[in-house]
């Protein structure tokens, strides 16, 4: 049997991209402390960054396995208010004080999606679009409601921990976890149950706790996101959270391309910089910026009419494919010509 | 010995009973036609034994231990391996992905090398196709993986659903020849078919659904001569 999982290639790649990456991004933050570069440029890469792991977070559970979840942003609400929490009321400063924010919001949103999972995947398809959607009111509507969090007013003063270095650090991170989950056997079995659940069952697969599985990692690196979100914005409300969030998410995702990690950087800069770009395009009337939020379900629209898997739907870009999609593709064009 | 039991099973979607309370014996080392028209229960019966779908009343035994306890998932531990209608493969995987998912729980890592080894044994065509993804494949490349998959599970059942549906009469005798191969590597066959001319040749027993109703039952050589296996069945030619 030849195995053709050879990751050490890689690892080697990953590593030399991700330290090129971070010494630019090094470079640019003290550059922009001077002045020479714009910071508004370093804010969109930012926002960026925390929106790709958001999206590909959500990719893992809409794309990968095939189902349609539609309470994102409650995760990030919860990783976000969890941050903020203990970022305030926790005696520790500087980088012990991220960790342990960072990580409790990872824990905090992975046991809430857990537990929703465990209702969710009760059901499939639509149901499980509504329930999810529900989960998502009900988490905004009980932090709403919780005075300690600030209640609708919001939650303020929290410190500013989150820069474009920590969001490439915890993109980086987020990137090689979910590389190596969706190429392994694991991941191939989300595929599996997407394309044929039936057949996954009878392969004697317990689907519903590998979809559970998946939901808490989504669940999980939404809570990251949301931790950074809250200690750059130093200021958060529950109205932030809400589906609102959520379809703004979707609209991303499926504009990137479903079941493609690649997807999810591609549909999230497109549409950020689209946006600015609209807002500055449309900024000498104040009552025109607005509009431009009527172009974004317009893209979505027209992606779906004209290429309803997305930019880069179930494809990736060269060096984010495993090193055996290669040898495989080939053969593939030579067989099928002999046929 | 007796591997597969069903006792007195019914079965209902709904208000409407699809199977009244069958009784149905397989033996190791067998291979069993269940036979019937469209609607007459035969599906029912094999998603019924791998749990796929709730039980009315009646018993479903294997080896010895109640099915019922079982679900979808632990049955096939147990050794029992469905290969549904339509094949079900996994188009967008390749076929070695196909292949390592079905091995996924199987333990033992040298059983599951023997496992590949018979199964590339078996069908070279997969072996020369590994790296292609399934979806790819012929029609009876694809039963080919499907059964295939089934093999990896290590499973001393295989419940087949129609293995010929939409193949040529020429693939259709290899399929065929396959499942006697098979067989004789020590699986038990348990074979729901429309094609009853080829299901009786290679089959040892054989059992006829009728609206749910077990109609018939008897060793192959016997259901072939039956006048009404003959005017039902097999046609007017065969008389």
């Amino acid at each position: 049997m030849k195995d053709y999982s050879n990751s050490c290639w890689f690892k080697i790649r990953f590593g030399i991209f991700s330290a090129v990456l971070l010494c630019i991004i090094l470079i640019l933050q003290e550059l922009s402390k001077n002045g020479w570069v714009n910071q508004y440029y370093l804010h969109i890469l930012t926002v960026i960054g925390m929106n790709v792991i958001l999206v590909s977070s959500l990719n893992l559970v809409n794309g990968y396995l095939g189902e349609f979840a539609l309470g994102h942003a409650g995760f990030m609400a919860c990783g976000a208010y969890t941050a903020a929490y203990l970022s305030t009321q926790l005696d520790l400063t500087g980088f012990p004080a991220i960790i342990v924010s960072l990580g409790a919001a990872i824990i905090a949103a992975g046991i809430i999606g857990y537990l929703i999972g465990l209702a969710a995947f009760k059901t499939v398809g639509d149901y499980l679009a509504i329930i999810t959607l529900g989960f998502n009111m009900i988490i905004v509507n009980a932090i709403q409601n919780i005075d300690s969090l600030g209640g609708p007013r919001g939650f303020t003063g929290i410190p500013k921990y989150t820069s474009l270095f920590s969001v490439a650090v915890c993109l980086l991170a987020t990137y090689y976890i979910f590389y190596h989950l969706v190429n392994s056997n694991f991941g191939r079995l989300w595929v599996a149950i997407r394309e044929n659940s039936l057949a996954a069952e009878l392969m004697g697969i317990n689907i519903n706790q590998v979809k559970n599985f998946v939901f808490t990692i989504a669940a999980a690196f939404a809570g990251l996101a949301g931790g950074l979100w809250a200690e750059y914005q130093q200021f958060i409300t529950p109205r932030s959270f809400d589906y609102i969030k959520t379809t703004e998410l979707l609209v991303m995702l499926y504009l990137g391309g479903t079941g493609s990690l690649s997807g999810s950087i591609l549909g999230v800069t497109v549409y950020i910089i689209s946006m600015e770009l609209l807002r500055n395009f449309l900024s000498f009337n104040p009552q025109l910026v607005e509009m431009r939020m009527i172009v974004s379900p317009l893209i979505l629209i027209i992606i779906m009419i004209t290429r309803q898997s997305g930019l880069l739907g179930n494809r990736e870009w060269r060096w984010l494919r495993p090193a055996e999609a290669y040898i495989p593709e080939e053969n593939i064009t030579h067989d099928s010509v002999k046929n | 010995m007796n591997l597969l039991h069903l006792e007195q099973l019914s079965i209902a979607y709904g208000p409407i009973k699809a199977l009244h309370a069958i009784n149905l014996e397989v033996h190791e080392g067998e291979i069993i036609s269940l036979l019937g028209a469209n609607g007459a229960g035969k599906s029912t019966t094999l998603r019924a034994i791998s749990r796929l779908i709730p039980v009315l009343s009646g018993k479903i035994n294997y080896k010895g231990k109640n099915l019922l306890e079982y679900q979808p998932h632990t049955v096939v531990a147990q050794g029992i391996a469905h290969v549904p209608e339509g094949r079900g493969i996994f188009p967008g995987l390749t076929v070695l992905q196909n292949l390592q998912l079905a091995g996924w729980t199987v333990k033992h890592k040298k059983q599951l090398k023997l496992n590949y080894e018979s199964v590339f044994n078996l069908f070279p065509r997969l072996a020369e196709r590994i790296a292609q993804s399934a979806g790819t494949l012929s029609g009876g490349e694809q039963q080919m993986l499907a059964v295939a998959r089934a093999l990896m599970t290590n499973c001393r059942l295989m419940l087949l659903d129609e293995p010929s549906m939409g193949l040529s009469p020429l693939l259709v005798k290899e399929v065929f020849r396959v499942l006697r191969e098979i067989n004789k590597r020590g699986t038990t066959i348990l074979l729901v078919e429309q094609n009853a001319n080829m299901a009786l040749k290679i089959a040892h027993r054989g059992y006829v659904l009728e609206n749910g109703r077990i109609v018939l039952c008897g060793s192959a050589s016997e259901l072939m001569q039956d006048h009404r296996i003959i005017d039902a069945y097999l046609g007017a030619a065969k008389k």
